[in-house]
């Protein structure tokens, strides 16, 4: 069963313009420039219920407009949406009760008080009955280890910490749908990780629709079987992870510290040397060729690592590969 | 969800703001003591006013002691609980509405008892002890007073929140409505016989300030009991209004990236 | 606009602590802020509506007090005096340099200490920003004023417009002092955890003693006797009653005083911001 489905969904802002300057200032105060910026151009798409999706662009891509457009928060300029049913700008409150969302720019745990307090207030607001509520609270405070941190006001917890709570808060009324907007924004290697075994162990054990918007490739990598490419509004890619992965992200960055000094060069098979200098390299690996295991190991038998680090290529460069792909005029030979 | 399930919510909200509140209990207590001055200075330039010119198209300083307890409680109740009306125009320029559209709650009472005022008790303080300066401790004065200042309150909030929902139009407006608040406000606090003409007027539509001061003034000096009535009926139109604006503005809302925090 | 004279000088040049360079580079801060400041139309808008509505209060009120009175003048003042000066006293009440919560701000979370480490002075900085504001602010809220006035009670036949650069003078020198007073209001937030009742009570005492609520000389004797002696009249009193009313020995008294305050709150602001700041780099923010 479809449980979001797009038509042709746009929205256009319009942006008031200033030229440099005081003349442009005064310009400006007596007829105001107004431009229309189109953040989402046109996007269809259906999703099943169930699925955990990836939506994914660099920064002003439309993620968030699109994931606010699907909350009800945003009404669209034109274009037709479903989110379970619902239309969400017209029947808000009725969806609300049945998903949940967590935008990383807008924490929802209120800032001078303990997240139990915000947990409780949500309570009433989805009308949850004493007991299922706290059940429900108990099961995902140890599914996100979150005991210790309930009692401590907002203010006090470290990014990675709240983020546990603000989605663990949206998941108090069992939402069928979940949107995460940007859940991983800010977060250390660790903390990212923790978060995104946390949502994996969650989809998995209850089938929970997710909607999870980012623009960091690791997240999709780690999490997402389907994943949506969007740029300037609209999509350039949808398929299987898998998919995206075997023809996009490929290639690797690996970044190696040697504690001596090197002879000057370095050999490894299937790996092209970016940069080499006296006491560390940049070296490329296309993962098709040969998996990332094997090449560290090769590294580390030859010299001595203080410091190692793989690195996916940037959002803005699997775009740009999406795009010749797209436009190249002999079809790409697929790696197996 | 009915209309009690609602006022529980309310009140669930209030309680929560209370604790958030008493985080900062010192600041608390200063910003009520620097209430207290604020109006009192006001109160003091009356004061001096009146001794030296006694009289003011039909207003003493008897008056002006009513007008100020109408005032400040009506303030103080519209603010102090409606703590967030005052800030709408910042809110929806924030793109802070996003939390309350996310949850499935009537968003307009969710919205603005969502944050208790602090200063604002100073006011509640203020207005009954001027009431208690006036010496009518009657319980007819007390009842038409309690009654008045109730409606003047929301008058007075829902006048904030429509002002502050023009930012759903014309951007930014944090500064225009809290103006156009203070405007309703300061006219209110002088005696309504300055008024003439078009004055007048806007004074009973645009800007309703009659309805928090003089009008007020009048059902408990004169027990008009008409003018409570048409109180209360300038109360339901201007939550009507304020609903209308509200409604059609929503569908303008543009969110924006700001980073929030709920305090 | 001549683009030209306010581009950023060279680095080579600004690294010579010329006065013509330190000169420019505040006034570049002014410049800026006036520019930002301009994007916010609907504030400007909304403080001219704001001004339109306390002078036109204040004529109605003070339109009935003159006529319940039967009077052409009260205390030295006509009506037409008294609503004038009223435009003087608003314009610089709600011109006002607005820093104190920024600066406040920056002491209690120790960012202040960032700032140190910038090549201009912390407090000048925020007066040069705080100027662009003002003039934008001043004389905008003074044509609105005038406009109310003139409607009101009729042109201002006492001014004289050979005073008008003095007056502008103790003007001026009421912003200053006023900056002075609100700075150090900002920088006891080294002390206080909050200033804001501060800067509330100081800004009621003004409106009483600075005669922004009522003339000085309406106030009874002994209040008079004790508001003429404290510091506050200078701020607003000072300034708007000679625009209205003008005496060459008040304002030659006035700027005395002036200079005299100014002189003592700015050396007092000077030993809380060194005693500050010290207090800061050993302690960490």
């Amino acid at each position: 069963m479809a449980s979001i489905v797009l038509k042709d969904l746009r929205k256009a802002f319009q942006v008031k313009r200033k030229a440099a300057g005081l003349g442009g200032s005064l310009a400006s105060l007596g007829r105001p420039r107004y431009e229309t910026v189109e953040a989402v151009r046109g996007i269809s798409l259906e999703m099943e219920s169930g699925e955990l999706l990836a939506f994914i662009g660099p920064n002003g891509a439309g993620k968030s407009t699109t994931i606010k457009m699907l909350t009800g928060i945003l009404h669209p300029t034109s274009g037709e949406a479903q989110v379970l049913g619902f239309v969400p700008w017209k029947q808000r409150r009725e969806l609300a009760y049945h998903i949940g969302s967590v935008f990383g720019q807008k924490p929802q745990l209120w800032y001078h008080l303990p997240p139990i307090d915000t947990f409780d207030l949500f309570a009433h607001i989805y009308e949850l009955d004493r007991k299922t509520y706290e059940r429900r609270r108990d099961f995902l405070v140890e599914a996100f280890d979150i005991r210790d941190l309930l009692e401590v006001p907002v203010r006090k917890l470290s990014l990675g910490q709240r983020m546990r709570c603000e989605i663990a808060a949206s998941l108090l009324h069992h939402p069928r749908i979940v949107f995460l907007d940007e859940p991983t924004i800010g977060l250390d290697v660790v903390a990212k990780q923790q978060l995104r075994d946390t949502i994996k162990q969650l989809h998995a054990e209850e089938q929970t629709t997710i909607f999870l918007t980012s623009h960091d490739a690791g997240d999709i990598e780690s999490l997402c079987e389907r994943v949506v490419v969007i740029n300037h509004g609209q999509v350039i890619f949808d398929d299987a992870v898998k998919v995206l992965k075997r023809r996009y992200l490929r290639r690797k960055v690996i970044e190696v510290r040697f504690a001596e000094p090197t002879n000057g060069h370095l050999d490894l098979a299937g790996v092209s040397v970016i940069k080499l200098g006296r006491y560390g390299a940049k070296l490329e690996l296309d993962t098709s060729s040969r998996p990332i295991e094997t090449v560290i190991q090769d590294l580390m038998a030859g010299h001595s690592i203080v410091d190692i680090n793989v690195m996916d290529p940037p959002m803005e460069e699997i775009i740009r590969a999406i795009y010749q792909r797209d436009s190249a005029f002999e079809p790409v030979a697929e790696g197996a | 969800m009915g209309i009690v399930g609602e006022m529980r919510f309310v009140g669930h909200l209030m309680r929560l703001n209370l604790a958030s509140n008493m985080e900062y209990r010192a600041s608390f207590v200063s910003q009520i003591v620097g209430m207290l001055i604020n109006n009192g200075i006001y109160f003091v330039f009356w004061l001096l006013f009146f001794d030296r010119f006694q009289e003011v198209r039909g207003y003493r300083i008897d008056e002006i002691y009513l007008l100020f307890a109408v005032f400040t409680l009506a303030f103080g109740m519209a603010f102090t609980f409606a703590g967030n009306a005052l800030e709408v125009a910042g809110l929806i320029a924030q793109g802070r509405l996003d939390y309350y559209l996310t949850l499935p709650r009537p968003i307009l009472p969710h919205l603005i008892f969502s944050r208790m005022g602090q200063s604002t008790v100073g006011d509640l303080t203020f207005g009954v002890l001027a009431y208690l300066f006036t010496g009518r401790l009657d319980l007819v004065s007390i009842g038409l007073f309690v009654a008045a200042t109730l409606l003047a309150a929301v008058i007075f909030a829902t006048f904030a929140v429509t002002t502050g929902a023009l930012a759903f139009f014309f951007g930014n407006t944090a500064q225009l409505s809290s103006h156009l608040v203070q405007a309703l406000g300061s006219f209110a606090l002088y005696p309504f016989g300055l008024y003439q003409g078009a004055a007048r007027l806007i004074l009973l539509t645009v800007i309703p300030s009659a309805f928090i001061g003089a009008v007020p003034v009048q059902v408990v000096q004169l027990r008009d009991g008409g003018a409570l009535v048409l109180l209360a009926g300038v109360a339901i139109l201007s939550a009507i209004v304020m609903v209308g604006v509200f409604r059609v503005g929503l569908r303008r809302y543009e969110s924006g990236s700001a980073i929030n925090i709920n305090i | 606009m001549d683009e030209l004279i306010f581009l950023p000088a060279p680095a080579a040049v600004l690294h010579r602590r010329t006065w013509r360079g330190s000169a420019r580079k505040y006034l570049a801060i002014a410049r800026t802020n006036l520019l930002n400041r301009l994007a916010y139309v609907w504030d400007a808008a909304s403080n001219v509506l704001l001004m339109f509505l306390f002078i036109f209060i204040f004529a109605q009120l003070w339109g009935a007090t003159f006529e319940a009175q039967g009077a052409t003048e009260i205390a030295g003042l006509t009506l037409t005096q008294t609503i004038w000066y009223f435009v003087w006293a608003e314009m610089i009440q709600m011109g006002k340099i607005r820093h104190v919560r920024t600066v406040s701000q920056e002491v209690k979370d120790g960012s202040l200490a960032y700032t140190l480490g910038r090549p201009y002075n912390y407090l000048l900085y925020h007066f040069a920003s705080g100027i662009g504001d003002v003039l934008i602010q001043a004389g905008v809220l003074l044509v609105a004023g005038s406009l109310v006035a003139w409607s009101q009670v009729g042109p201002l036949y006492s001014f004289r417009l050979e005073t008008l650069p003095v007056v502008l003078l103790v003007t001026a020198l009421a912003f200053v002092l006023d900056f002075c007073v609100l700075s150090i209001i900002a920088l006891l937030a080294f002390f206080m955890e909050d200033v804001n009742s501060l800067l509330f009570i100081y800004h009621k005492i003004v409106f009483v003693l600075g005669g922004l609520l009522i003339p000085v000389d309406f106030l009874p004797d002994w209040l008079q006797a004790i508001a003429r002696v404290l510091p506050f009249n200078l701020v607003v009193y000072a300034p708007a009653k000679l625009f209205v009313a003008w005496d060459g020995g008040q304002a030659v008294f006035s700027l005395g005083l002036q200079v005299v305050w100014i002189g003592i709150l700015a050396g007092l602001l000077t030993v809380l911001y060194r005693y500050g700041t010290r207090r800061l780099t050993i302690n960490g923010g």
